[in-house]
């Protein structure tokens, strides 16, 4: 496999990183405008703490200056913010922007499907980020559009691309993003779903952990495997170490460990292969055992430390030379 | 729908008040058929075709530039096969004598020595690298890639206007164009045989290969770009993807032991050909300016020592400077010992007194140009001038005459044009493009750039210019080619 420049790797390496970030973040507010709705009349204290949690999965957000407790002013808040927030980082306006500006650094490597569905992508929102002092658009309109623009740029992706350097450094990407999100969204959304206490309201926890779920595109794929039921140590367990749901910590590292082998075949195992490589190990051999330390959220801070390494080692490796 | 016909100068497509020529019979015909609001649909269709695209260029004025959409107007130009090949020649005349003349006065400078143009001018020109003379570079090729700006005067003939032998831009366009224009009117094509012009990407690899320092099988060519921010970044990027090779700027490469390499996932790998389009001055702080940020340190010495070939050379400029262009017809004579074939436009030059004096006292009847300027920056069109604009220019005029040039307002041919539902005439130029390799090859079309704005004689893209596709007519197999 030919080598290919360094820059134009970490450019192609972080366009998927926020591509796929983007329709994470979407697919987050498209959960807690549900479950908003669904809490509002229950536990509205509960919807706003969701909302209010976005910065722990987006570390380094600015979340809207917003101190009431009206449920519906802050999840409107929110929603503005982490989709077209000025001056936020972590929105989607501002993802599909970077990639848009790491995929112009890089058009040679990319095909013309995806140049363009990346390009028509941002040109929308463009319009939408001007025309959002004014609030005149819908933003769950908006949402579900990117939503589906994105899955188009990923079919786009899957469709047209050539299997080469860039397409494992994209796919890196991609993967590495979901699974850091990922690994985010667990720490801080499921390990106070584990606790039973006696006065457990039902209905609410259950909306709760289906949404967990959902913002890591997972119910359905839950379900089939494990029906209705769901208990939430199960739902932990399918979303850190179930091997075929395209979301799990799991399915993402063996994505990225398939794409390192191919990088590093025959040129000796790196750094990053061998990091890759024993992270994957420990989530296919150590279930049980990391289950049983019985505290997700240490769990899953120690994943997010030793996949941050990841990122660190493969950008040293590959993007710096 | 009526044809307006141009009121002075040639018109490209009308021979009487609104008569088509013969070659634009065809089109007008198929044009007759649309009605307004189809021609809209199909404009929109092209302008957000354009805009997804993002075939865009940057506008400097803010901090990170604004990118814009290069304005397409869908009424093709039609050149027949007989005309371009008169074109044809003159610009591989012209080539030639360019890359003669480069090779002399970076060698033996003879030309200077014997008197054919004056050596002070050559060596008080910006573009003259002093440092580079005494370095041949392979096959003895300086400027690989031209552009060459015509214009049609009053009786169809095509003049030279001037030429762009350092990084000429604008063939990405005329690939767009074609493209764009045979997917949203593919009627227009049907009673024509238009000659392609998909093959130039293959084209401009082939001789990029060809010049490769000796001894490189499967040379490694690059496009060396200042990077997203510069104007024509979109041109770099699409001929880098068309040619199927690395776009790198100036911090993917490092030079050791006078050889090239860049910056891969699987280390340094060396690189043989850049086409370059960082100018002169930026592209090696080591040689030319020190705090260039986008260029290659060292480049220049490697490219002396024979171990990378920079595309067009470093010193190229000084043969498209607008001061050396009124003696492109004796040097022609000179090396060719030929008549120039491509005919010029009648030139002053300030920096000889007389000449100097005649431009001030006509600055209201002439077009006058900063010598080394482009874009059309410090320019004066005299006689669309504002008399407190000719006044401010002839301030500046004053401070450095030898700096500037002149010619008479030559009237540009017009070309039909789409603008309000209606089609009119508008000034139009032809940029043909050039390549010096193994062989010399005239890519068959160009970037008709058409001043969009009406009375307007600039048809710069910053300044408010579009474009149009250029067709160049295959020959009839009946035709007689002798």
């Amino acid at each position: 496999m030919r080598g290919m420049l360094s820059r134009a790797a970490e450019n192609i390496y972080w366009m998927g990183r926020y591509v796929e970030r983007s329709a994470e973040i979407c697919r987050m507010l498209q959960v807690g405008e549900q479950l908003t709705v669904e809490l509002r009349g229950l536990s509205p204290e509960m919807a706003c703490s969701f909302w209010r949690q976005l910065q722990d999965i987006y570390p380094g957000s600015i979340a809207p200056d917003i101190s009431g407790s009206d449920v519906d002013e802050v999840s409107l808040s929110y929603v503005w913010c982490y989709l077209v927030g000025p001056g936020n980082d972590l929105s989607v306006a501002s993802s599909i922007r970077r990639a848009r500006e790491n995929a112009r650094a890089v058009r040679e490597y990319l095909t013309r499907e995806v140049f363009e569905l990346i390009n028509e992508c941002w040109l929308q929102l463009d319009v939408d980020v001007r025309s959002a002092g004014s609030r005149q658009m819908a933003p769950d309109q908006v949402v579900s559009r990117v939503t589906r623009e994105v899955y188009g740029i990923s079919g786009a992706i899957d469709r047209t691309f050539i299997r080469d350097e860039a397409w494992l450094f994209l796919t890196m990407g991609m993967m590495f993003e979901r699974m850091y999100r990922g690994l985010l969204v667990i720490k801080h959304r499921l390990p106070i779903l584990l606790e039973h206490p006696a006065d457990i309201d039902i209905p609410i926890h259950h909306a709760r952990v289906r949404g967990v779920l959902r913002t890591l595109a997972s119910l359905e794929n839950y379900r089939r495997v494990y029906g209705a039921d769901l208990n939430p140590d199960q739902v932990a367990r399918f979303l850190v170490f179930d091997e075929h749901t395209p979301h799990s910590v799991r399915a993402c590292l063996g994505r990225m460990e398939q794409a390192i082998n191919i990088l590093e075949a025959g040129t000796g195992m790196s750094e990053a292969g061998r990091l890759i490589g024993r992270l994957s190990s420990r989530l296919r051999f150590e279930e049980n055992d990391l289950m049983a330390i019985d505290d997700l959220e240490a769990v899953c801070s120690e994943l997010v430390t030793s996949v941050t390494e990841v990122n660190d080692v493969l950008s040293h490796q590959y993007f710096t030379t | 729908m009526d044809w307006k016909a141009a009121q002075a100068g040639f018109d490209e497509a009308l021979a009487g008040h609104d008569s088509p020529r013969s070659s634009y019979e065809p089109l007008f015909k198929t044009l007759q058929g649309f009605d307004v609001e189809e021609i809209a649909r199909r404009e929109q269709l092209q302008q957000v075709s354009l805009i997804n695209q993002g075939i865009t260029f940057t506008v400097y004025g803010r901090e990170e530039g604004v990118e814009r959409v290069f304005p397409f107007d869908f009424v093709p130009r039609v050149i027949s096969g007989a005309e371009w090949r008169e074109v044809e020649r003159g610009l591989m005349q012209r080539l030639e004598t360019i890359n003669l003349f480069l090779a002399d006065i970076y060698s033996d400078q003879k030309c200077l020595r014997d008197g054919v143009i004056p050596h002070d001018l050559v060596f008080e020109r910006g573009d003259f690298r002093r440092e580079i003379i005494g370095t041949r570079p392979r096959h003895g090729i300086y400027t690989h890639v031209v552009g060459t700006d015509l214009l049609r005067g009053d009786d169809g003939q095509f003049l030279v206007l001037e030429d762009n032998c350092r990084c000429p831009s604008g063939v990405s366009y005329v690939l767009e164009n074609r493209n764009l224009l045979s997917r949203v009117f593919p009627e227009l094509f049907s009673q024509y045989g238009v000659r392609p012009v998909e093959q130039y990407p293959q084209m401009l690899l082939d001789t990029l290969r060809f010049t490769a320092p000796r001894g490189r099988e499967n040379p490694t060519v690059a496009v060396l770009t200042p990077g997203v921010y510069n104007s024509a970044y979109f041109e770099h990027s699409f001929l880098a993807r068309e040619m199927g090779v690395p776009l790198v700027e100036g911090r993917d490469l490092i030079v050791e032991d006078d050889q090239v390499y860049m910056r891969t996932t699987r280390g340094k790998q060396r690189v043989d050909v850049i086409y370059r389009r960082i100018d002169d001055e930026y592209i090696d702080p080591v040689t030319f300016d020190p705090s260039s940020m986008l260029g290659v340190p060292g480049l220049i010495h490697a490219w002396q020592a024979g171990n990378v070939t920079i595309a067009n050379a470093p010193g190229a400029g000084v043969a498209d400077d607008k001061a050396i262009y009124p003696w492109v017809p004796d040097l022609v004579k000179y090396y060719l010992d030929e008549d120039i074939q491509l005919p010029q436009i009648k030139t002053w030059v300030g920096r000889r007194p007389d000449e100097a004096a005649y431009i001030r006292d006509h600055l209201p009847e002439l077009v006058v140009k900063l010598a080394g300027g482009a874009g059309g920056y410090g320019m004066l069109v005299g006689p669309t001038a504002t008399k407190a604009e000719i006044a401010d220019f002839s301030e500046a005029f004053d401070k450095d005459p030898g700096a500037y040039i002149a010619q008479p307002l030559v009237e540009f041919s017009s070309h039909p044009t789409y603008i309000d539902g209606e089609f009119v005439p508008r000034r139009v130029d032809l940029r043909p493009f050039a390549l010096c390799g193994e062989h010399t090859r005239i890519l068959p079309g160009g970037l008709t750039r058409v001043a969009l704005e009406e009375g307007s004689y600039v048809v710069n893209s910053s300044q408010g210019g579009g474009s149009k596709d250029t067709w160049i007519l295959a020959d009839p197999p009946s035709e007689d080619r002798a």
